[in-house]
Protein backbone atom coordinates (compact mmCIF):
# COMPACT_ATOMS: atom_id res chain seq x y z
CA UNK A 1 0.00 0.00 0.00
CA UNK A 2 3.08 2.45 0.68
CA UNK A 3 4.95 1.11 -2.21
CA UNK A 4 1.70 1.77 -4.39
CA UNK A 5 0.92 5.66 -2.78
CA UNK A 6 4.85 6.49 -2.99
CA UNK A 7 4.71 5.41 -6.44
CA UNK A 8 1.66 7.40 -6.92
CA UNK A 9 3.47 10.50 -5.66
CA UNK A 10 6.89 9.62 -7.52
CA UNK A 11 4.98 9.93 -10.93
CA UNK A 12 2.74 13.11 -9.50
CA UNK A 13 6.01 14.58 -9.17
CA UNK A 14 7.58 13.78 -12.86
CA UNK A 15 3.99 14.49 -14.49
CA UNK A 16 4.09 17.97 -13.31
CA UNK A 17 8.25 18.46 -13.84
CA UNK A 18 7.07 17.21 -17.38
CA UNK A 19 4.66 19.61 -17.31
CA UNK A 20 7.10 22.41 -16.41
CA UNK A 21 9.51 21.28 -19.14
CA UNK A 22 6.86 21.34 -21.92
CA UNK A 23 5.60 24.95 -21.13
CA UNK A 24 9.25 26.20 -20.64
CA UNK A 25 10.08 24.89 -24.36
CA UNK A 26 7.13 25.67 -25.93
CA UNK A 27 8.12 28.22 -28.93
CA UNK A 28 5.25 30.57 -27.04
CA UNK A 29 7.47 30.70 -23.79
CA UNK A 30 8.60 34.30 -23.86
CA UNK A 31 12.52 34.27 -24.25
CA UNK A 32 11.88 35.32 -27.55
CA UNK A 33 13.70 31.90 -29.53
CA UNK A 34 11.90 32.61 -32.91
CA UNK A 35 13.71 35.63 -33.12
CA UNK A 36 17.25 34.01 -33.10
CA UNK A 37 18.39 32.01 -36.39
CA UNK A 38 21.85 31.06 -34.90
CA UNK A 39 23.51 32.31 -38.09
CA UNK A 40 20.97 29.55 -40.44
CA UNK A 41 19.96 32.86 -41.92
CA UNK A 42 22.69 33.99 -43.23
CA UNK A 43 23.37 30.04 -44.14
CA UNK A 44 20.12 29.95 -46.42
CA UNK A 45 21.00 32.96 -47.90
CA UNK A 46 24.37 32.34 -48.86
CA UNK A 47 23.23 29.24 -50.23
CA UNK A 48 25.03 26.76 -48.17
CA UNK A 49 21.57 25.33 -47.17
CA UNK A 50 19.47 25.05 -49.72
CA UNK A 51 17.32 22.45 -49.19
CA UNK A 52 14.93 20.31 -46.26
CA UNK A 53 18.11 17.63 -46.83
CA UNK A 54 20.98 20.60 -46.40
CA UNK A 55 18.55 21.52 -43.51
CA UNK A 56 18.88 18.58 -41.20
CA UNK A 57 22.56 17.94 -42.02
CA UNK A 58 23.15 21.45 -40.87
CA UNK A 59 21.21 21.46 -38.18
CA UNK A 60 22.21 18.04 -36.97
CA UNK A 61 26.23 19.41 -36.98
CA UNK A 62 24.99 22.65 -34.93
CA UNK A 63 23.35 19.51 -32.74
CA UNK A 64 26.58 17.08 -32.59
CA UNK A 65 29.68 19.51 -32.84
CA UNK A 66 28.33 22.69 -32.22
CA UNK A 67 26.26 24.68 -29.89
CA UNK A 68 23.86 21.76 -29.12
CA UNK A 69 26.61 19.45 -27.17
CA UNK A 70 27.90 22.25 -25.70
CA UNK A 71 25.02 23.77 -24.16
CA UNK A 72 23.49 20.36 -23.06
CA UNK A 73 26.71 19.63 -21.45
CA UNK A 74 26.70 23.46 -19.61
CA UNK A 75 22.49 22.75 -18.62
CA UNK A 76 24.15 19.60 -16.74
CA UNK A 77 26.57 21.26 -14.54
CA UNK A 78 24.39 24.25 -13.96
CA UNK A 79 21.72 21.24 -12.89
CA UNK A 80 24.23 19.62 -10.91
CA UNK A 81 25.32 22.74 -8.86
CA UNK A 82 23.19 25.74 -9.43
CA UNK A 83 25.03 28.24 -7.41
CA UNK A 84 27.99 27.47 -9.69
CA UNK A 85 28.99 30.61 -11.59
CA UNK A 86 31.96 28.39 -13.50
CA UNK A 87 28.77 26.76 -15.94
CA UNK A 88 27.63 30.68 -16.81
CA UNK A 89 31.63 32.10 -17.12
CA UNK A 90 32.34 29.33 -19.22
CA UNK A 91 29.08 29.68 -21.46
CA UNK A 92 30.05 33.50 -21.97
CA UNK A 93 33.45 32.90 -22.57
CA UNK A 94 32.95 30.44 -24.85
CA UNK A 95 30.55 32.68 -27.30
CA UNK A 96 32.31 32.51 -30.82
CA UNK A 97 30.87 36.07 -32.40
CA UNK A 98 29.00 39.25 -30.91
CA UNK A 99 25.39 38.13 -31.95
CA UNK A 100 25.61 34.54 -30.65
CA UNK A 101 26.58 35.93 -27.16
CA UNK A 102 23.62 38.03 -27.40
CA UNK A 103 21.53 35.27 -28.48
CA UNK A 104 22.13 32.88 -25.71
CA UNK A 105 22.00 36.05 -22.99
CA UNK A 106 19.38 37.56 -24.06
CA UNK A 107 16.91 34.59 -24.03
CA UNK A 108 18.80 33.52 -20.93
CA UNK A 109 17.91 36.52 -19.28
CA UNK A 110 13.99 36.24 -20.60
CA UNK A 111 14.00 32.66 -19.52
CA UNK A 112 15.27 33.83 -15.61
CA UNK A 113 12.60 36.35 -15.33
CA UNK A 114 9.65 34.80 -16.78
CA UNK A 115 10.56 31.49 -14.54
CA UNK A 116 11.19 33.47 -11.66
CA UNK A 117 8.29 35.24 -11.81
CA UNK A 118 5.80 32.45 -12.35
CA UNK A 119 7.56 29.10 -10.60
CA UNK A 120 10.22 30.63 -8.17
CA UNK A 121 12.69 30.45 -7.22
CA UNK A 122 14.82 33.73 -8.00
CA UNK A 123 17.64 32.86 -10.31
CA UNK A 124 19.29 36.10 -11.87
CA UNK A 125 20.14 36.25 -15.53
CA UNK A 126 22.55 33.56 -17.22
CA UNK A 127 23.49 32.50 -20.35
CA UNK A 128 20.54 30.42 -21.63
CA UNK A 129 21.89 26.74 -21.26
CA UNK A 130 22.58 27.80 -17.21
CA UNK A 131 19.35 29.01 -16.49
CA UNK A 132 17.75 26.50 -17.65
CA UNK A 133 19.74 24.05 -15.36
CA UNK A 134 19.42 25.94 -12.47
CA UNK A 135 15.41 25.55 -12.96
CA UNK A 136 15.13 22.04 -13.98
CA UNK A 137 17.09 21.46 -11.26
CA UNK A 138 15.22 23.58 -8.61
CA UNK A 139 11.92 21.99 -10.02
CA UNK A 140 13.31 18.15 -9.90
CA UNK A 141 12.87 17.61 -13.53
CA UNK A 142 14.31 14.94 -14.72
CA UNK A 143 17.99 15.53 -15.93
CA UNK A 144 18.31 13.25 -19.61
CA UNK A 145 14.54 13.95 -20.91
CA UNK A 146 15.06 17.55 -19.50
CA UNK A 147 18.11 17.93 -21.86
CA UNK A 148 16.65 16.09 -24.70
CA UNK A 149 14.08 18.44 -24.93
CA UNK A 150 16.14 21.57 -24.25
CA UNK A 151 17.91 20.16 -27.75
CA UNK A 152 15.25 19.27 -29.51
CA UNK A 153 13.53 23.06 -28.85
CA UNK A 154 16.92 23.91 -30.29
CA UNK A 155 16.59 22.01 -33.21
CA UNK A 156 12.76 22.56 -34.31
CA UNK A 157 13.18 26.41 -33.59
CA UNK A 158 16.12 26.05 -36.51
CA UNK A 159 13.84 23.60 -38.47
CA UNK A 160 10.99 26.75 -38.39
CA UNK A 161 13.91 29.40 -39.62
CA UNK A 162 13.99 26.89 -42.83
CA UNK A 163 10.95 26.45 -43.01
CA UNK A 164 9.87 30.12 -43.26
CA UNK A 165 13.02 31.24 -45.62
CA UNK A 166 13.81 28.57 -47.69
CA UNK A 167 10.83 27.86 -47.63
CA UNK A 168 9.80 24.34 -46.81
CA UNK A 169 6.44 22.73 -46.39
CA UNK A 170 5.23 22.68 -42.47
CA UNK A 171 5.31 18.62 -42.82
CA UNK A 172 9.14 18.44 -44.08
CA UNK A 173 9.90 20.62 -41.34
CA UNK A 174 8.18 18.31 -38.66
CA UNK A 175 10.39 15.27 -40.66
CA UNK A 176 13.26 17.20 -39.74
CA UNK A 177 12.70 17.63 -36.10
CA UNK A 178 11.43 13.75 -35.97
CA UNK A 179 14.68 12.87 -37.74
CA UNK A 180 16.94 14.68 -35.28
CA UNK A 181 15.19 13.27 -31.61
CA UNK A 182 17.56 10.45 -32.07
CA UNK A 183 20.69 12.68 -32.09
CA UNK A 184 18.88 14.94 -29.07
CA UNK A 185 18.15 12.10 -26.98
CA UNK A 186 21.63 10.27 -27.80
CA UNK A 187 23.50 14.23 -26.81
CA UNK A 188 21.78 14.14 -23.98
CA UNK A 189 22.51 11.22 -22.49
CA UNK A 190 26.26 12.04 -23.51
CA UNK A 191 25.93 15.16 -21.70
CA UNK A 192 24.58 13.94 -18.45
CA UNK A 193 28.04 11.67 -18.42
CA UNK A 194 30.06 15.12 -19.06
CA UNK A 195 32.34 17.59 -16.97
CA UNK A 196 33.12 21.02 -18.24
CA UNK A 197 36.14 20.10 -19.35
CA UNK A 198 34.50 18.39 -22.49
CA UNK A 199 32.63 21.33 -24.29
CA UNK A 200 33.96 22.18 -27.36
CA UNK A 201 32.80 21.39 -31.52
CA UNK A 202 34.15 22.34 -34.79
CA UNK A 203 31.61 23.94 -36.28
CA UNK A 204 33.47 26.36 -37.79
CA UNK A 205 31.47 27.09 -40.83
CA UNK A 206 28.32 27.43 -38.52
CA UNK A 207 30.01 30.25 -36.46
CA UNK A 208 31.32 32.31 -39.49
CA UNK A 209 28.03 32.09 -40.41
CA UNK A 210 26.88 33.22 -37.44
CA UNK A 211 29.56 35.80 -37.55
CA UNK A 212 28.51 36.54 -41.59
CA UNK A 213 25.00 37.32 -40.15
CA UNK A 214 26.18 40.68 -38.19
CA UNK A 215 26.84 42.05 -41.70
CA UNK A 216 24.20 40.61 -44.21
CA UNK A 217 21.37 43.72 -45.39
CA UNK A 218 18.40 42.18 -45.24
CA UNK A 219 17.50 40.54 -42.35
CA UNK A 220 14.31 38.51 -40.53
CA UNK A 221 16.33 37.14 -37.32
CA UNK A 222 18.75 38.82 -34.63
CA UNK A 223 21.28 36.62 -35.07
CA UNK B 1 54.82 27.56 -12.66
CA UNK B 2 56.97 24.58 -13.76
CA UNK B 3 56.11 21.20 -13.98
CA UNK B 4 59.01 19.12 -12.88
CA UNK B 5 57.13 15.90 -12.72
CA UNK B 6 56.15 15.89 -16.89
CA UNK B 7 59.97 14.71 -18.21
CA UNK B 8 59.08 11.49 -15.55
CA UNK B 9 56.40 9.70 -17.37
CA UNK B 10 56.80 6.32 -17.91
CA UNK B 11 59.58 5.83 -20.98
CA UNK B 12 57.17 3.37 -23.08
CA UNK B 13 54.41 6.30 -23.38
CA UNK B 14 57.07 9.09 -24.12
CA UNK B 15 58.84 9.59 -26.96
CA UNK B 16 60.04 12.99 -26.44
CA UNK B 17 59.09 15.69 -23.68
CA UNK B 18 60.21 19.37 -23.63
CA UNK B 19 59.71 22.71 -21.94
CA UNK B 20 61.27 25.91 -22.30
CA UNK B 21 60.25 29.27 -19.94
CA UNK B 22 61.16 32.40 -22.01
CA UNK B 23 60.54 35.73 -19.72
CA UNK B 24 61.10 39.24 -20.63
CA UNK B 25 61.33 42.79 -18.45
CA UNK B 26 61.72 46.31 -19.62
CA UNK B 27 65.54 47.72 -19.64
CA UNK B 28 66.09 51.45 -20.52
CA UNK B 29 62.71 50.80 -22.18
CA UNK B 30 63.12 47.87 -24.21
CA UNK B 31 62.21 44.52 -23.83
CA UNK B 32 65.09 42.28 -22.91
CA UNK B 33 65.20 38.67 -22.04
CA UNK B 34 64.86 38.10 -18.50
CA UNK B 35 65.10 34.34 -18.00
CA UNK B 36 65.50 31.47 -20.41
CA UNK B 37 65.24 28.25 -19.33
CA UNK B 38 65.34 24.78 -21.82
CA UNK B 39 65.01 21.43 -21.25
CA UNK B 40 64.82 18.29 -23.77
CA UNK B 41 63.57 18.92 -27.01
CA UNK B 42 61.73 22.44 -26.61
CA UNK B 43 64.39 25.32 -27.24
CA UNK B 44 64.13 28.99 -27.90
CA UNK B 45 66.28 31.75 -30.00
CA UNK B 46 66.18 34.98 -29.77
CA UNK B 47 67.44 36.38 -32.75
CA UNK B 48 67.99 40.13 -31.42
CA UNK B 49 66.61 43.19 -32.69
CA UNK B 50 64.85 44.88 -33.71
CA UNK B 51 61.63 43.77 -31.50
CA UNK B 52 61.46 40.85 -29.03
CA UNK B 53 61.01 37.67 -31.05
CA UNK B 54 61.59 34.23 -29.28
CA UNK B 55 61.51 31.59 -31.85
CA UNK B 56 60.68 28.21 -30.60
CA UNK B 57 61.97 24.90 -32.20
CA UNK B 58 61.32 21.20 -31.34
CA UNK B 59 64.23 19.56 -31.92
CA UNK B 60 62.16 16.21 -31.75
CA UNK B 61 60.94 17.33 -35.21
CA UNK B 62 57.27 16.71 -34.79
CA UNK B 63 55.16 15.09 -32.55
CA UNK B 64 53.65 12.28 -31.55
CA UNK B 65 51.38 10.29 -29.36
CA UNK B 66 53.03 10.43 -25.90
CA UNK B 67 55.10 13.64 -26.73
CA UNK B 68 54.65 16.42 -24.30
CA UNK B 69 55.81 19.88 -24.88
CA UNK B 70 55.42 22.56 -22.40
CA UNK B 71 55.93 26.48 -23.01
CA UNK B 72 55.81 29.45 -21.00
CA UNK B 73 56.09 33.05 -22.10
CA UNK B 74 55.99 35.41 -19.26
CA UNK B 75 56.09 39.14 -20.50
CA UNK B 76 56.65 41.88 -17.17
CA UNK B 77 54.87 45.25 -17.33
CA UNK B 78 55.73 47.03 -20.40
CA UNK B 79 57.33 44.52 -22.70
CA UNK B 80 56.50 43.68 -26.33
CA UNK B 81 57.00 39.30 -26.77
CA UNK B 82 56.28 37.82 -30.07
CA UNK B 83 56.60 34.17 -29.80
CA UNK B 84 56.73 31.94 -32.95
CA UNK B 85 57.43 28.73 -34.05
CA UNK B 86 60.75 28.28 -36.08
CA UNK B 87 58.74 25.93 -38.63
CA UNK B 88 55.47 24.10 -38.97
CA UNK B 89 54.84 22.00 -36.75
CA UNK B 90 53.71 18.03 -37.62
CA UNK B 91 51.71 15.91 -36.02
CA UNK B 92 52.64 12.08 -37.07
CA UNK B 93 50.36 9.16 -36.86
CA UNK B 94 49.81 7.91 -33.80
CA UNK B 95 50.14 4.63 -32.48
CA UNK B 96 48.82 5.31 -28.80
CA UNK B 97 47.42 8.55 -26.97
CA UNK B 98 47.92 11.83 -27.82
CA UNK B 99 51.10 14.29 -28.09
CA UNK B 100 50.33 16.78 -25.54
CA UNK B 101 51.33 20.73 -25.60
CA UNK B 102 50.58 23.25 -22.85
CA UNK B 103 51.57 26.50 -23.82
CA UNK B 104 51.36 29.50 -20.89
CA UNK B 105 51.27 32.71 -21.47
CA UNK B 106 51.57 35.89 -19.11
CA UNK B 107 50.98 39.09 -19.41
CA UNK B 108 51.56 42.13 -17.25
CA UNK B 109 50.09 45.56 -16.90
CA UNK B 110 50.75 47.62 -20.70
CA UNK B 111 52.81 44.23 -21.88
CA UNK B 112 51.67 42.40 -24.81
CA UNK B 113 52.53 39.05 -26.28
CA UNK B 114 52.33 38.17 -29.90
CA UNK B 115 51.50 34.28 -30.19
CA UNK B 116 52.14 33.34 -33.93
CA UNK B 117 53.16 29.88 -34.26
CA UNK B 118 53.39 28.98 -37.81
CA UNK B 119 51.01 25.68 -39.17
CA UNK B 120 50.28 22.88 -37.55
CA UNK B 121 49.83 20.20 -39.50
CA UNK B 122 47.57 17.23 -38.45
CA UNK B 123 48.78 13.59 -40.55
CA UNK B 124 46.33 11.22 -40.65
CA UNK B 125 46.07 9.51 -37.80
CA UNK B 126 47.86 12.22 -35.65
CA UNK B 127 46.52 13.43 -32.33
CA UNK B 128 46.83 16.34 -30.36
CA UNK B 129 45.78 18.19 -26.85
CA UNK B 130 46.61 20.89 -26.75
CA UNK B 131 45.69 24.22 -24.33
CA UNK B 132 47.21 27.72 -24.48
CA UNK B 133 46.26 29.58 -21.44
CA UNK B 134 46.57 32.87 -21.09
CA UNK B 135 46.85 35.16 -17.78
CA UNK B 136 46.55 39.08 -18.43
CA UNK B 137 46.29 42.08 -17.24
CA UNK B 138 43.21 44.63 -17.16
CA UNK B 139 45.48 46.79 -19.68
CA UNK B 140 47.48 44.09 -21.39
CA UNK B 141 47.48 42.91 -25.57
CA UNK B 142 47.56 39.27 -26.69
CA UNK B 143 47.34 38.40 -30.27
CA UNK B 144 46.67 34.99 -30.94
CA UNK B 145 46.65 32.78 -33.49
CA UNK B 146 46.77 29.06 -34.52
CA UNK B 147 46.61 28.10 -38.20
CA UNK B 148 46.03 24.56 -38.68
CA UNK B 149 46.22 22.37 -42.20
CA UNK B 150 44.83 18.93 -42.16
CA UNK B 151 46.60 15.99 -43.68
CA UNK B 152 49.43 16.80 -46.25
CA UNK B 153 47.27 18.50 -49.27
CA UNK B 154 50.57 17.84 -51.50
CA UNK B 155 50.31 14.58 -51.05
CA UNK B 156 46.66 14.01 -51.62
CA UNK B 157 46.30 12.62 -47.44
CA UNK B 158 43.20 13.75 -45.94
CA UNK B 159 42.31 13.02 -42.08
CA UNK B 160 40.43 9.48 -42.06
CA UNK B 161 41.13 9.11 -38.47
CA UNK B 162 42.64 11.13 -35.42
CA UNK B 163 41.69 13.93 -33.91
CA UNK B 164 42.44 17.41 -32.39
CA UNK B 165 41.74 18.93 -29.12
CA UNK B 166 42.43 22.64 -28.72
CA UNK B 167 41.39 24.52 -25.50
CA UNK B 168 42.15 27.94 -25.21
CA UNK B 169 41.74 30.06 -21.38
CA UNK B 170 42.27 33.86 -21.76
CA UNK B 171 41.72 34.96 -18.30
CA UNK B 172 42.45 39.16 -18.11
CA UNK B 173 42.06 40.67 -14.44
CA UNK B 174 42.15 37.09 -12.64
CA UNK B 175 38.53 36.42 -14.84
CA UNK B 176 37.79 34.12 -17.69
CA UNK B 177 36.99 36.38 -20.94
CA UNK B 178 37.31 34.07 -23.59
CA UNK B 179 37.61 30.45 -24.64
CA UNK B 180 38.00 28.61 -27.79
CA UNK B 181 37.08 24.92 -27.48
CA UNK B 182 38.23 22.89 -31.01
CA UNK B 183 37.75 19.45 -31.23
CA UNK B 184 38.29 18.22 -34.42
CA UNK B 185 37.07 14.71 -35.47
CA UNK B 186 37.02 13.43 -38.86
CA UNK B 187 33.24 14.03 -38.60
CA UNK B 188 33.56 17.16 -38.26
CA UNK B 189 36.04 17.50 -40.87
CA UNK B 190 32.93 15.96 -43.84
CA UNK B 191 30.41 18.08 -41.45
CA UNK B 192 28.27 20.68 -43.56
CA UNK B 193 27.87 22.93 -40.91
CA UNK B 194 31.54 22.18 -39.33
CA UNK B 195 34.79 22.19 -41.99
CA UNK B 196 32.58 21.37 -45.16
CA UNK B 197 35.30 19.36 -46.15
CA UNK B 198 37.77 22.16 -45.96
CA UNK B 199 41.43 21.34 -45.23
CA UNK B 200 42.87 25.13 -43.41
CA UNK B 201 41.31 27.20 -41.00
CA UNK B 202 42.66 29.68 -38.63
CA UNK B 203 41.08 31.08 -35.20
CA UNK B 204 42.37 34.94 -34.58
CA UNK B 205 42.04 36.36 -31.26
CA UNK B 206 43.04 39.88 -30.00
CA UNK B 207 42.68 41.11 -26.65
CA UNK B 208 43.61 44.62 -25.81
CA UNK B 209 41.79 48.05 -24.83
CA UNK B 210 40.98 49.02 -28.45
CA UNK B 211 39.74 45.69 -30.00
CA UNK B 212 36.36 46.08 -30.88
CA UNK B 213 37.54 49.87 -32.65
CA UNK B 214 39.95 48.04 -35.15
CA UNK B 215 36.73 45.60 -36.38
CA UNK B 216 36.09 47.67 -39.49
CA UNK B 217 40.35 47.27 -40.70
CA UNK B 218 40.14 43.48 -39.55
CA UNK B 219 37.15 42.49 -41.66
CA UNK B 220 38.62 44.92 -44.51
CA UNK B 221 42.16 43.28 -44.35
CA UNK B 222 40.54 39.95 -45.24
CA UNK B 223 40.83 39.05 -48.93
CA UNK B 224 37.61 38.73 -50.74
CA UNK B 225 35.83 35.36 -51.32
CA UNK B 226 37.41 33.69 -48.47
CA UNK B 227 35.00 32.04 -46.24
CA UNK B 228 35.67 33.96 -43.20
CA UNK B 229 34.48 36.22 -40.75
CA UNK B 230 35.47 38.79 -37.82
CA UNK B 231 33.51 39.97 -34.78
CA UNK B 232 34.46 41.98 -32.00
CA UNK B 233 32.54 42.32 -28.82
CA UNK B 234 33.41 43.11 -25.05
CA UNK B 235 37.25 43.71 -25.43
CA UNK B 236 37.92 41.50 -27.82
CA UNK B 237 38.06 40.78 -31.44
CA UNK B 238 37.95 37.21 -32.95
CA UNK B 239 38.79 36.43 -36.93
CA UNK B 240 37.36 32.36 -38.54
CA UNK B 241 39.08 31.54 -41.60
CA UNK B 242 38.54 28.33 -43.00
CA UNK B 243 39.86 27.67 -47.04
CA UNK B 244 40.83 24.88 -48.88
CA UNK B 245 44.81 24.99 -48.88
CA UNK B 246 47.69 25.92 -46.31
CA UNK B 247 48.68 28.52 -49.39
CA UNK B 248 45.14 30.35 -49.26
CA UNK B 249 45.00 30.40 -44.96
CA UNK B 250 48.46 32.19 -45.60
CA UNK B 251 47.60 34.42 -47.72
CA UNK B 252 44.61 35.31 -45.73
CA UNK B 253 46.15 35.21 -42.22
CA UNK B 254 49.17 37.23 -43.48
CA UNK B 255 47.51 40.87 -44.32
CA UNK B 256 45.58 39.87 -41.26
CA UNK B 257 48.94 39.74 -38.76
CA UNK B 258 50.21 43.20 -40.54
CA UNK B 259 47.73 44.92 -39.44
CA UNK B 260 47.82 44.08 -35.63
CA UNK B 261 51.56 44.64 -36.15
CA UNK B 262 52.15 47.92 -37.75
CA UNK B 263 52.84 45.78 -41.06
CA UNK B 264 55.52 43.27 -39.74
CA UNK B 265 55.26 40.03 -39.62
CA UNK B 266 57.54 37.59 -37.72
CA UNK B 267 60.75 37.19 -38.86
CA UNK B 268 60.22 32.82 -39.10
CA UNK B 269 57.04 33.71 -40.92
CA UNK B 270 58.76 35.84 -43.87
CA UNK B 271 60.95 33.42 -44.95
Amino acid sequence: MTTIMRMGATITTMTEAMQKLHAWLSPGYPVGAYAYSHGVEWAISAGLVGDGAALERWIADCLRIGAGRTDAILAAAAFADPSSEEPADLATALAPSRERLAETAEMGAAFAATTSAVWGPDHGPAPYPVAFGRFARAHEAPLIPALTLFLQAFAANLASVGVRLIPLGQTEGQRIVAALMPICAMLAEEAARSTLDDVGGAALLSDISAIAHETQTVRLFRT
Amino acid sequence: MFHAATLDASPAMQRAAGRVLVSAKLRGGRTVLDRLHQAGCAKARMPGAPGFEAVLLNTAGGLTGGDRIDVEVDAAAGCHVTAASQTAERVYRSLGGAATVRNRLRIGAGARVDWLPQETILFDGGRLDRRLEVEMAEDATLLAVEPLVLGRSAMGERVETGSLVDNWRVRRGGRLLHTEALRFTPEAGAASAGFAGRIAAATLLYVAPDAEDRLEAARAALPVGVTSGVSAWGGRLVARILVETGRALRAALVPLIRLFREGALPRVWSI
